[in-house]
């Protein structure tokens, strides 16, 4: 079976052109969706489906629909969160830049479904092309009428904006995405309420990943059926693995969800680089907890990484080599959570900034005998009681791997002594 | 609805979070970043509770009790939990004396070593034993720390008045930045850089004296800690004692905590739960209080001039000279002046003074050039019965405001809210000030010129319908011939705005109701004074709109409800205010301010002031009276609000309150009907003559009372032509005056917030 589907059109040139992808039968799904169907068949379709997150959370997109209320007073939003600021992340930026309309296809069946009539991309800032390419995309949509006002006749009106981020990881939180695009500093929400009742100016909203709006097309064309064919029966369809590290190939890989780590690792990446082995890896992006070496046999599908104690997140493998000092990665940790900590709440803010000054004199061969377990208590500390994700996400690696490499730590420090 | 707090049963009314239903309940939660008046932050987590049913920790400032919620706020694992984050909190904030064993013999040695550059500990703090982070530190009692405080080194902003931000002391629980954001309206500060580099600041890291502040002081008393600390009051010791009083330099009336030090005025703060100001004050109520009462400018004794000089001396020979020459002059050369910063008592026996001992009909006072001395005026020429106790906090549920002129800060945090829920702000003329900021749009016009402006927009907003019948207002058929009468472009011409705004704006009071119009004296004085309040009446009457005359004088509506009754056929309180500067009197007994003048406008002029201000150049006697500070009395606020206050310190030197000088003045001259031992004896004949206050027990604080309103139909449109104006304004009201002082000359710390652009 071809498992190409996100992906498929990528080798052809200029697919961001809309008369090409609209010779690929580009907005097919939107006119088979805006024409035949009811929005509750679009949300059904997509509930039935079990398409999960692929931003991180895995939450279920039909599921996340639904609890915006039907009828309200105000506006209600759509956010497309495109920050992708998981280190070892790199799926969005290649749907975006490669096939901007697959997107923007996919967010109009879900205005339609939810019944929204504005909606966001919010981008990370770096990604300045592939946001000037997204905005090329979106005016050649409002051209040929696939945005703006009477969609296709039917009689639904939608616009959609491009908004560039400042370089903040808390900004792919969802709330703080939703502060930052109000055009406040981005610190989180505090939750309940969540965005589904109060969003985005008070608005009932919805805050979609990048590559779970792009399944949407393929679920309205070819049924929930087919898309749960491709994947696990709870969780549907395939995934965009980046796999960085390592690896002889690294790169993208569209595969089923569910594929085995170790194939993916082994088959679809090239194995490791010769003459190394595998040490660990991070397989759903950086706060996602680390396997061993001998932890790699486990099918890639949100529950499945859950239930081996750690998390698919975005998808993101990153292998760890034998020849990479666990100390380094723990390093790399700790100074990126305690940079992008926003600083609101006391665990995160202090934890991660402790976390990485005791990582940091380990690394310069200054290290305490109980620094490893220093940094066990303080991860335990933060985790479960910050205001937003981000705290565990700092708190989760570095718990896993000194727990896991503590012997190794325990002998980096000895040999500073 | 029901909720069970570690075993307790606990009723809770409305929406309300689990840590306020704690504490109501008297359940301690510690918490740093929580307040009452701020949407919760829940940063600090120390207030984190479990929450049956619900998976791991949640925070009790953030979680909104539920029926049926079972809660656990003290469990041996919470109490751990709390100690953990405490002890991270304690990491970036200079700690050692929290836990070090000496700390109660250190107590005793605290003064000799505390004033120094850098705080490394609570005996080096200047905010002494005012900090939340001490309480919580003694309930949850660490006996160690895990880190070592972390000096974030950085340098104290010194250079803004009233007081000091040290970051230092932060522990970022965000309280300033919110009250200043979410409350105040100013956003001055804000969190900047992010992580464990966050820092409290402003833009671009500029003085606060550029970033926009008021200075209102909400931040500093929100601080938990020392990192905010009032200049005057930082190292000083805790005051001996709290009184409360209200605040006498304008009409919001807000409730101050006085600290006493050693019979001294230590610091004012808003009232927790004042009524008015519920925890707010501005920067005079907040800052000031201290500075005025204690002035160098106060008139300690009774000063007589002698040899073209004032000198010393008793009350004997001050009164004895004054009874003296005014038994000597024929009533009507005699006129009397008051204030509209007295209290009612010293209001009442002053004209009491006036009509029935010196028999004079000449009686005028500051409250006469009011805003709502216009509007009486010009109600009484229309037979029209607007009423005047529109409550200050109704003006926060309006959807469109009007504002005239510029609004004291309580009405401005008022207008704050309501813009913040969604209404919008048209302000009209005045200067610049805070309201500004959220105001949809600022249209500047000159005060005095507004006439036009409003008949159109009453126009536009009548349309062509003709009145039904007989079911509007009384006068709607005249008024709507008037309007037909009336052509747009005079509107057009005269408030220089485009036809099609003067549309946009009915829409928008169509579209937005309840409405509020708001005005000051500068829409109400001047030629076209009285038109400008004819038109926006019946604008109001129209739109069925709040309407509120803003006085600015802290006793503004309580004298001109005691000058109607006095009145008794005299002349108008505007015109003998005008004799008495154009020098018809001979003499003249002056209670406070009077404008600036060339030369002496009387023979003899007797002042009754707290201070030695611009009407004592030409003083022949200068008689010293309290501040509200130091005596006890009434106000009433613009609202209508009756407000007692008690003295919080004895008075000044020889400085007798308003009522009692008068009182012995009449004694001195042999007058009888002034014997009144207390201010309270003077309220009570007021009750019983004064209709406004007939029946109200000035001395019963805990009910809001509200001085009475005659029970007229106000329903009807003003349709008659006011009656022809003098020119200019008599009287420039200031609101940094304060009786004869000019805080924002006189004070220096005033003068560089108003004189810094």
């Amino acid at each position: 079976m071809e498992t190409k589907v996100l992906t498929k059109g990528f080798e052809l040139d200029h697919l961001f052109r809309i008369g090409v992808y609209l010779d690929q039968g580009g907005y097919r799904a939107v006119k088979k969706a805006l024409t035949e169907w009811k929005p509750e068949q679009v949300l059904d379709e997509v509930k039935k489906a079990n398409l999960r997150g692929r931003g991180g959370a895995g939450f279920p997109a039909g599921l996340k629909w639904s609890f915006v209320p039907q009828k309200t007073d105000k506006a209600k939003y759509l956010c497309v969160n495109a920050d992708e600021g998981e280190p070892g992340t790199f799926k969005d930026r290649y749907i975006m830049a490669h096939d901007p309309h697959l997107l923007i296809e996919g967010i109009i069946l879900a205005a339609y479904a939810v019944g929204i009539h504005t909606a966001y991309i919010y981008i990370r800032g770096e990604y300045e092309l592939i946001a000037r390419r997204l905005e090329g995309a979106i005016g050649d949509a409002y051209a040929k009428g696939y945005l703006g006002k009477n969609i296709l006749g039917v009689g639904f009106d939608l616009d959609l904006y491009v908004h560039r981020g400042a370089g903040a990881y808390i900004c792919g939180e969802e709330t703080g995405l939703l502060e930052s695009l109000e055009g406040k500093r981005g610190n989180p929400r505090l939750k309940p309420p969540f965005p589904a009742s109060v969003g985005l100016f008070q608005s009932p909203t919805v805050i979609n990943n990048v590559e779970t709006l792009a399944n949407v097309p393929f679920i309205v064309l070819n049924g929930a059926a087919w898309f749960l064919e491709r994947g696990s029966p709870k969780d549907g369809g395939t995934r965009i693995f980046g796999v960085s590290g390592a690896v002889n190939k690294p790169g993208i890989y569209e595969l089923p969800v569910g594929t085995s780590l170790r194939e993916i690792i082994f088959d679809h990446a090239g194995g490791l680089k010769p003459g190394r082995t595998l040490k660990a890896v991070i397989p759903g992006g950086m706060s996602s907890p680390v396997f061993k070496a001998d932890e790699v046999d486990v099918k890639m599908d949100c529950d499945c990484v859950a239930a081996a104690g750690s998390m698919l997140g975005s998808g993101a493998i990153i292998v760890i080599d034998d020849r990479t000092p666990i100390l380094d990665v723990l390093s790399k940790v700790a100074k990126f959570y305690a940079h992008e900590s926003c600083g609101q709440c006391t665990p995160c803010r202090l934890g991660t900034s402790w976390i990485h000054k005791i990582v940091k004199r380990m690394a310069a061969g200054k290290g305490r005998a109980d620094d490893v377990d220093g940094l066990i208590r303080l991860s335990a500390n933060i985790k479960g009681r910050t205001l937003c994700p981000l705290g565990d996400a700092a708190a989760l690696p570095v718990l896993a791997i000194a727990k896991k490499f503590k012997a190794e730590l325990q002998t980096a420090l000895k040999g500073s002594a | 609805m029901k909720i069970t707090i570690d075993h307790l049963n606990v009723d809770v009314e409305g929406r309300k979070s689990v840590l306020d239903a704690a504490r109501e309940s008297g359940i301690y939660i510690p918490s740093l970043c929580d307040h009452p008046r701020l949407v919760p932050f829940s940063g600090c987590r120390l207030c984190v509770i479990e929450v049956r049913g619900r998976r791991g920790v949640v925070p009790a400032c953030g979680t909104y009790a539920e029926d049926g919620m079972v809660v656990v706020t003290s469990s041996p694992s919470l109490q751990k939990m709390r100690l953990q984050i405490l002890d991270l909190i304690l990491s970036e904030h200079p700690s050692a004396c929290l836990i070090c064993r000496e700390k109660e013999t250190c107590e005793d040695h605290k003064s000799t070593i505390r004033k120094v550059g850098e705080v490394t500990g609570c005996v080096l703090c200047p905010n002494n034993g005012r900090c939340d982070l001490q309480t919580v530190v003694e309930h949850l009692k660490p006996d160690n720390l895990h880190f070592p405080a972390l000096y974030r080194d950085q340098e104290i902003h010194r250079k803004d008045p009233f007081f000091e931000r040290n970051e230092n002391l932060c522990i970022l629980c965000g309280r300033c930045v919110r009250i200043c954001h979410e409350v105040r309206g100013a956003s001055t500060l804000a969190f900047v850089n992010r992580g464990s580099q966050t820092v409290i600041g402003t833009a671009l890291g500029r003085p606060l004296l550029d970033s926009g502040c008021q200075f209102c002081g909400a931040c500093v008393d929100v601080c938990p800690t020392g990192a905010l600390t009032e200049k005057t009051v930082k190292y000083e010791t805790l005051p001996d004692e709290k009184k409360a009083t209200i605040c006498g330099f304008c009409s919001q009336g807000c409730e101050l905590t006085i600290h006493v030090k050693q019979g001294r005025i230590q610091a004012s703060v808003p009232a927790e739960n004042g009524p008015v100001n519920r925890g707010q004050a501005c920067v005079r109520g907040r800052f000031l209080v201290r500075d005025a009462v204690h002035h160098p400018r106060r008139v300690l004794k009774p000063l007589v001039r002698k040899n073209g000089r004032l000198e010393e001396t008793g009350w004997d020979e001050a009164l004895g000279l004054v009874a003296r020459r005014f038994a000597a002059t024929a009533p009507r050369d005699i006129a009397v002046f008051g204030s509209a910063q007295d209290p009612c008592e010293d209001l009442f026996i002053l004209r009491k003074f006036a009509r029935e001992g010196l028999k004079t009909p000449n009686l005028s006072g500051v409250e006469a050039f009011s805003a709502p001395a216009r509007l009486l005026e010009a109600a009484a020429e229309q037979d029209i019965a607007p009423p005047l106790n529109g409550r200050i906090s109704d003006i926060a549920k309006s959807r469109v405001i009007l504002l005239f002129g510029n609004c004291p800060p309580m009405v401005g945090l008022e207008i704050h809210q309501a813009v913040k829920n969604g209404a919008r702000l048209i302000v009209v003329g005045g200067k610049e000030s805070p309201s500004i900021r959220c105001a949809s749009a600022w249209l500047k016009i000159p005060g005095g010129k507004e006439f036009d402006l409003l008949t159109g927009l009453s126009k536009i907003l009548a349309g062509d319908g003709h009145p039904q019948n007989g079911s509007g207002p009384k006068g709607e058929a005249e008024f709507k011939k008037h309007l037909q009468e009336f052509k747009i472009a005079d509107a057009v011409a005269s408030s220089g705005l485009p036809e099609e705004k003067l549309h946009r704006l009915v829409q928008l009071l169509e579209k937005r109701r309840p409405a509020a119009f708001l005005f000051n004296a500068t829409f109400a004085e001047g030629p076209g004074g009285k038109a400008n309040i004819v038109a926006l009446w019946n604008l109001a009457l129209q739109n069925q709109a709040l309407f509120i005359p803003l006085g600015l004088e802290s006793n503004v509506r309580g004298a001109l409800e005691i000058a109607a009754h006095f009145r008794d056929g005299a002349p108008s309180a505007r015109e003998i205010g005008r004799s008495i500067l154009g020098g018809a009197f001979k003499a003249l007994y002056v209670c406070g301010h009077l404008p600036r003048m060339e030369r002496s406008p009387a023979e003899f002029m007797v002042v009754q002031d707290s201070y030695l201000g611009d009407a004592g150049e030409f003083a022949d006697v200068i008689l010293p009276a309290t501040t509200f500070v130091e005596s006890e009395g009434t106000f009433v606020n613009m609202e209508g609000r009756l407000q007692k206050f008690s003295p919080a310190i004895a008075p000044s030197g020889e400085a007798r309150p308003g009522w009692r000088i008068i009182c012995d003045l009449a004694g001195t001259m042999g007058l009888p009907g002034f014997a009144y031992e207390a201010a309270s004896a003077v309220f009570e004949a007021m009750a019983k003559t004064v209709p406004a206050f007939r029946g109200l027990n000035g001395l019963e604080r805990k009910a809001e009372t509200f001085v009475q309103e005659p029970a007229k139909e106000s329903r009807a449109f003003a349709v008659r032509t006011p009656s022809a104006e003098e020119a200019a304004p008599l009287y420039e009201h200031d609101p940094d005056r304060y009786k004869g002082l000019a805080m924002s000359r006189d004070i220096k710390s005033l003068n560089i917030v108003r004189g810094h652009k």
